[in-house]
């Protein structure tokens, strides 16, 4: 009875002792980057022979450990590839000849597009053949504009495009033509959030009331300086921190 | 299991850290899930906005910061 415990303990040791040594043996040549084993870690199925003679010198351990690295890494990339290549799929060249020449102007960029955006493309390019002439001018126009934004005019244009949805079209092109007929220092108040389209039309005024309500609001009102006015009407800072935004005091 | 008829510690340990897991595990899920859906919806605005015949709204009239305050404030 007390010796079934001694037993167990014995043949548990023994269990993990060989499962140790044989994980060692496995690590090794992938840790060393495919480097043979070193001395006393027999490799193959050689190992009965030089060590019952007991006077094994240590050359003739090398010659064993030779063909360890051929085998090892080309099996290990192949597990690896079928695993990652689905996260970048589709590739550029998994694209047929027609998808290519409709997503052309992605082509420098495809491989870093999310999985989803690929997918996308790639459908559109397969509807792409069965759309009419006049479509597929506007749809390739299109393409080429949206491959040249940036990944930030990507975002600003998704934004956009989901609050104008709210529109109807007519009125989306009305306010795209309103828009237009401001002038470029208005559009670029305007592109600062807090400033009214009205206020933004009143950037060009010439009266200093006028262009200050022009400009957008401040987003944190502690983080503005104190506003002095002049004698001539114009603005200073009385912090020794000019406002940044807007254009200069107009000439009188 | 113990003769005593309690549970071992091991049972202890899965029955206390199992509903733990299952909940860290369907946080994941939803947040993959969310992410998943949120990239679909992206992908499909994007063909959507090539695909549409707005021919007369330039694509870098969308990405003007300026035309977007613009039509936020046009519907306030």
């Amino acid at each position: 009875m007390t010796a079934r415990p001694a037993t167990a303990v014995l043949l548990l040791a023994a269990a993990l002792g060989i499962g140790a040594g044989q994980a060692r043996a496995a690590d090794q040549p992938a840790a060393t980057g495919g480097e043979a084993p070193q001395l006393g870690t027999p490799a193959g199925g050689e190992a009965g022979t030089a060590p019952s003679e007991g006077t094994a010198p240590a050359t003739a351990a090398v010659p064993v450990s030779k063909p360890a690295p051929v085998r090892l890494d080309p099996p290990s990339a192949d597990r690896l590839r079928p695993s990652l290549l689905p996260l970048v799929q589709p590739l550029w060249s998994d694209l047929t000849p027609v998808q290519q020449q409709v997503l052309a102007p992605f082509s420098e960029q495809w491989n870093g597009l999310p999985i989803t955006e690929k997918q996308a493309w790639a459908d559109l390019a397969r509807r792409f053949p069965k759309m009419k002439p006049d479509e597929q001018k506007r749809v390739e126009k299109r393409i080429a504009e949206w491959a040249a934004l940036t990944p930030d005019q990507r975002r600003l244009a998704r934004a956009n495009y989901r609050l104008a949805q709210k529109f109807g079209r007519e009125n989306l092109l009305a306010e795209w033509e309103n828009y237009q007929s401001m002038t470029p220092e208005q559009r670029s108040v305007l592109g600062s959030v807090g400033t009214s389209n009205t206020a933004a039309r009143h950037v060009a005024a010439q009266t200093g009331l006028a262009k200050e309500a022009a400009q957008p609001l401040p987003r944190r009102l502690p983080a503005r300086p104190p506003m002095a006015v002049g004698t001539d009407g114009s603005t200073t800072a009385i912090g020794g921190i000019a406002p940044t935004v807007g254009p200069a005091p107009a000439k009188r | 299991m113990p003769s005593d008829g309690r549970p071992s510690g091991l049972v202890r340990l899965l029955s206390t850290l199992g509903p733990i897991l299952l909940i860290i595990a369907g946080f994941y899920g939803i947040a993959a899930l969310d992410d998943a859906q949120r990239a679909a919806d992206t992908a499909d605005i994007d063909a959507e906005i090539v695909l549409s015949d707005d021919e007369d709204v330039p694509l870098s009239a969308l990405a003007d910061r300026g035309f977007g305050v613009y039509i936020k404030n046009s519907r306030q």
